[in-house]
């Protein structure tokens, strides 16, 4: 290996850090039109009058455009369920009603203003567990209920495991919404280069962007192309369209070019979140230390529209049970419409919100068998030849045994195991947690999955240049870098002479989206598989080749049962926290992670070390910071001021990403997927270190200061009692 | 202090309670920096420049005029005026400092800086960091150590840090951390992007000693 396996720098750092790179702000020019959306604010509402006289009349406005110039209104990753401008109804307070363009960014502010509209106030729903009641107001009227989507699975006979176990224990637990707060606010251009409606933003798909923007304006596809400026970050958060039909619509409507700009308030209020999760478990162990019965139901609120959020609630129903062999499994997920803002894909992709609980409960039996947290994990935790509780052994390479010693050995190097009150004031406490988690990479449940890349070789004797074609956002996470280092490595040539056509989807061929960890493993495949085939044809005129690779297939789960392939590759982790906690305050301050990863193969390791310590900061946010509030629909905390970010002050310096590498059997040279894992297991650790240090168990997430107060006060009231 | 009422009353009591604790221990100045990091090197003052609706201000060491900015802050005046897009928008209320550029020797967020400020003044954006024949090791010392994912923070991010090392070349990871806890990062969690801040303050510090001549 010359080039795989080696931290390659990242062309494009140079441009980023002269300031020379374009993200679709910087792309807007003084001649566009610009474009103001007319958000609903309002939770739930049918609209009576929509008078847009005042606004067309002011000076400089070029036209506004409501849902009657939509051809398809309709639009969705999934399920095409959400309006491009709304026609009757109001669903949530960042619904779209009306779009001006003018020839100014002032002028279409003002008339925006001047857009009447009125409404009649529709009752709301904006909790899950009533939004699911017989009898519950109706977020879409054709939807005959608001559960958008029941999961079940069953495994062994749940009573029967209750039943026999020696130890059970019970536990709701509560997660809130996470916003993505990728730092570039959502924006856009969009023109005409000839025939073809170009549409130049940030997302994580070019090509499925281009199948609902062309479904929406009735165009053929390739009428339609999408281009990705510089992508300020995304992580779930541009996989739901948010200002592109926008963009398209007006463009192909006054046939002018147009930008679109959100701030960051209309970003927060307007887009996707991470879901909401109420999950109630009961689970069940033996003196000996068996997990035997893991009974879970978990609710999420998916928001007014369908977004992910089915796909979203199968991870979550199938990892309701961790990563552990257990004999009887009963997981019961819904999800449900509310006059929320919708709820999608975001980093874990459901994965955090369940293995909160799951690991949680582990910890609890633990405690409750007087066993080490991570003694319990070792003797229940998925080996290699183990069946999932969909009923299939799980796909080759369980690394999860192998990633929680490291983790167990690294934390006794790193970690203090000074007792809780070792520290000179008796207010503040210390303790560790472990945790561990699993989650897929790549699509899940049979929805199709392949990547396509083109490669193609220039010179006479020797390779001069290598184009690789191959339509893979790199939303910040490094993929351009990685998918050349695989393409040089293939083809036996200097990184250098490589070069990538990857933003542009009529320029190069789909490789599905940057998400679900999958980007280094499909996109990566394919390029080493392309690469390979064009090299035999080397030297001749036509050294090239386009290959399609497709993982094993999986399946939709039986609806009675989850029986069922659910994945075709998983990625294990195990991590280890140390946290003080000011038993006064409620405040926690983590000092040290451990985060272990088997990554099968790291191509960059740089990057790889990266994504982990990119995702801790988010977790860390997840666990105790990030809180984003809601009351009857309105997002109360749409401001950084508000919705607080992990500064660099909230992060610890002693963060330890450790890389194991033990091959996977698809990847290329043997890479499978990091980006998600180390939000997956995080919260729960770091519950478990705060449990370590005060004895009180947190089951709200964010772990605020206040939650935290409140569960040590239960504490010492149980004390006194 | 976030919370209900009833948490922010205790809260205040608890904090009170610790500072008073710490007086009567006589730890109360511990941790407070005696000299702290303010992120500004000395500019020469200069006399005011009467104003007359056009912005006169140097840009990365040219003069730059600009007419229709009187009304909007230093980050859109930059951006929309002077063509300068390395500073970025993030949140419009000075909490995520991508715009941050310098203002007369000073990290400043652009975004809450009236453009009319810069009148008569001298402005560095990203764009103006690197010189004519290399770029300030800050930014090579982010490119070596993968300190940029999607880069959208970073030309906010080398502002305040490469102001730092103007203010204190020799800094310690405490101050880096401290100078940059005005950026948010939503990718890197920030670990390489302080082992560039020190990287760099050693090839500056080395770049300044004299050459030890070895017998």
């Amino acid at each position: 290996m010359r080039i795989v396996g080696q931290s390659i720098s990242r062309p494009d750092a140079l441009d980023k850090g002269t300031g020379a790179a374009k993200y679709p702000a910087d792309l807007v020019k003084p001649q566009m039109a610009h474009l103001k959306v007319v958000f609903a604010q309002r939770a739930h509402a049918r609209i009576g009058l929509l008078d847009t006289s005042a606004a067309l009349a002011h000076p400089g406005v070029i036209t506004v455009l409501t849902a009657q110039d939509v051809p398809y209104n309709r639009y969705g990753l999934v399920r095409d369920d959400q309006p491009v401008l709304c026609d009757r109804i109001v669903r949530y307070f960042g619904d779209r009603v009306a779009l001006v363009a003018a020839e100014t960014r002032e002028a279409a502010e003002a008339a925006a203003q001047l857009v009447r509209v009125e409404y009649e106030d529709l009752p709301v729903v904006t909790d899950a567990r009533a939004a699911m009641t017989p009898g519950s107001i109706l977020v879409h009227e054709g939807h005959g209920s608001n559960v958008l989507e029941h999961v079940r699975i069953r495994k062994g006979d749940i009573a029967a495991g209750l039943a026999a176990a020696d130890v059970v224990v019970e536990a709701t637990f509560e997660t809130s919404w996470q916003e993505h707060a990728y730092l570039q606010p959502d924006a856009g251009i969009a023109y005409y280069e000839g025939e073809a409606l170009v549409v130049e933003t940030a997302g994580q798909w070019l090509h499925e962007d281009r199948r609902q923007l062309a479904k929406m304006l009735d165009l053929d596809e390739a009428q339609v192309v999408v281009r990705y400026a510089k992508i300020g970050g995304a992580f779930g958060g541009r996989e739901d369209l948010s200002v592109a039909p926008l963009l398209a619509l007006a463009t192909w409507k006054i046939q002018r070019s147009t930008a679109l700009v959100w701030s960051r308030e209309e970003s927060i209020v307007a887009h996707h979140k991470r879901h909401p999760y109420l999950i109630c478990a009961k689970w069940g162990a033996m003196h000996d230390g068996r997990i035997v019965a893991a009974q879970t139901e978990l609710v999420s609120d998916g928001g007014a529209y369908a977004s992910t959020s089915a796909e979203v609630l199968k991870g979550s129903t199938l990892f309701a049970s961790g990563c552990y062999n257990i004999e009887h499994v009963a997981s019961d997920g819904y999800t449900v419409y509310t006059n929320n803002v919708p709820s999608g894909a975001f980093r874990g992709f459901g994965s955090p919100q369940a293995q909160f609980a799951a690991e949680s409960m582990v910890a609890r039996l633990a405690y409750a068998l007087d066993l080490d947290p991570a003694e319990l994990r070792r003797r229940n935790m998925y080996r290699e030849g183990d069946f999932e509780p969909t009923g299939q052994t799980l796909p080759a390479g369980v690394a999860a045994l192998p990633v929680l010693e490291r983790c167990v050995e690294e934390a006794r190097a790193h970690l203090r195991s000074a007792p809780p009150d070792s520290h000179p004031k008796p207010h503040v406490r210390r303790g560790v947690g472990i945790a561990s988690g699993i989650k897929n990479v790549g699509y899940s449940f049979g929805f199709p999955e392949q990547a396509t890349a083109t490669v193609e070789l220039h010179g006479t004797r020797e390779i001069e240049r290598a184009t690789l074609r191959i339509g893979a956002a790199d939303v910040g996470q490094g993929a351009h870098v990685v998918l050349r280092q695989i393409c040089a490595e293939a083809l036996g040539v200097a990184f250098e002479t490589v070069e990538i056509v990857a933003e542009d989807s009529a320029l190069s061929p789909d490789a599905g989206s940057a998400s679900a960890s999958r980007m280094t493993l499909m996109g990566g495949r394919a390029v080493k598989d392309a690469a390979e085939e064009a090299l035999q044809k080397f030297p001749g005129q036509d050294a090239k080749a386009t290959v399609q690779f497709r993982p094993p297939a999986t399946t939709p789960l039986d609806p009675l049962t989850g029986a069922g392939r659910p994945n075709y590759c998983y990625g294990y982790v195990s991590q280890a926290v140390e946290v003080e906690v000011d038993t006064r305050t409620g405040l926690v301050q983590i000092l040290k992670i451990v985060s272990v990863h088997d990554v099968g193969r790291a191509i960059n390791k740089q990057q790889v070390e990266g994504q982990i310590e990119g995702c801790l900061a988010q977790a860390v946010g997840y666990a105790l910071t990030e809180h984003l509030q809601c009351r009857d629909g309105k997002i109360l905390t749409p401001y950084f001021s508000t919705y607080l970010l992990p500064t660099t002050l909230d992060m610890p310096t002693d963060v330890y990403p450790i890389i194991l590498e033990s091959a996977d059997p698809h990847g290329p040279y043997g890479a499978r997927g990091v980006a998600e894992m180390p939000l997956v297991p995080f919260a729960a650790a770091v519950a478990s270190a705060i449990h370590a240090a005060t004895g009180a168990w947190v089951t709200q997430l964010p772990m605020t200061p206040e939650r935290v107060l409140n569960a040590i006060d239960a504490v010492r009231k149980t004390a006194l009692a | 202090m976030r919370g209900s009422a009833a948490y922010r009353r205790r809260a205040i009591a608890a904090t009170l309670e610790s500072a008073l604790e710490r007086i009567a221990d006589g730890t109360e100045a511990r941790g407070l920096e005696i000299a702290p990091v303010l992120l500004e090197t000395p500019a020469p003052s200069r006399p005011p420049k009467p104003f007359h609706g056009t912005i006169e201000t140097t840009i990365n060491g040219h003069l730059s005029r600009l007419h229709d900015a009187s009304h909007k802050s230093l980050l859109d005046a930059l951006r929309d005026e002077a063509g300068l897009t390395g500073a970025k928008e993030g949140c419009a209320e000075g909490e995520c400092g991508a715009c941050t550029v310098w203002l007369d020797g000073r990290a400043v967020m652009s975004c809450l800086v009236p453009a009319p400020q810069a009148h008569g003044g001298e402005v560095v954006t990203i764009e103006g960091l690197a010189s004519s024949v290399e770029l300030h090791p800050l930014q090579q010392a982010f490119i070596d150590n993968a300190a940029v994912q999607c880069g959208f923070c970073i030309p906010g991010m080398l502002m305040a840090g490469a102001k730092l090392l103007d203010e204190r070349p020799d800094c310690s990871l405490d101050e880096a951390q401290v100078a940059i806890s005005g950026n948010i990062c939503r990718c890197t969690g920030y670990k390489k992007i302080l082992a560039a801040m020190l990287d760099a303050s050693e090839a500056i510090v080395e770049r300044a000693e004299p050459l030890e001549v070895s017998a």
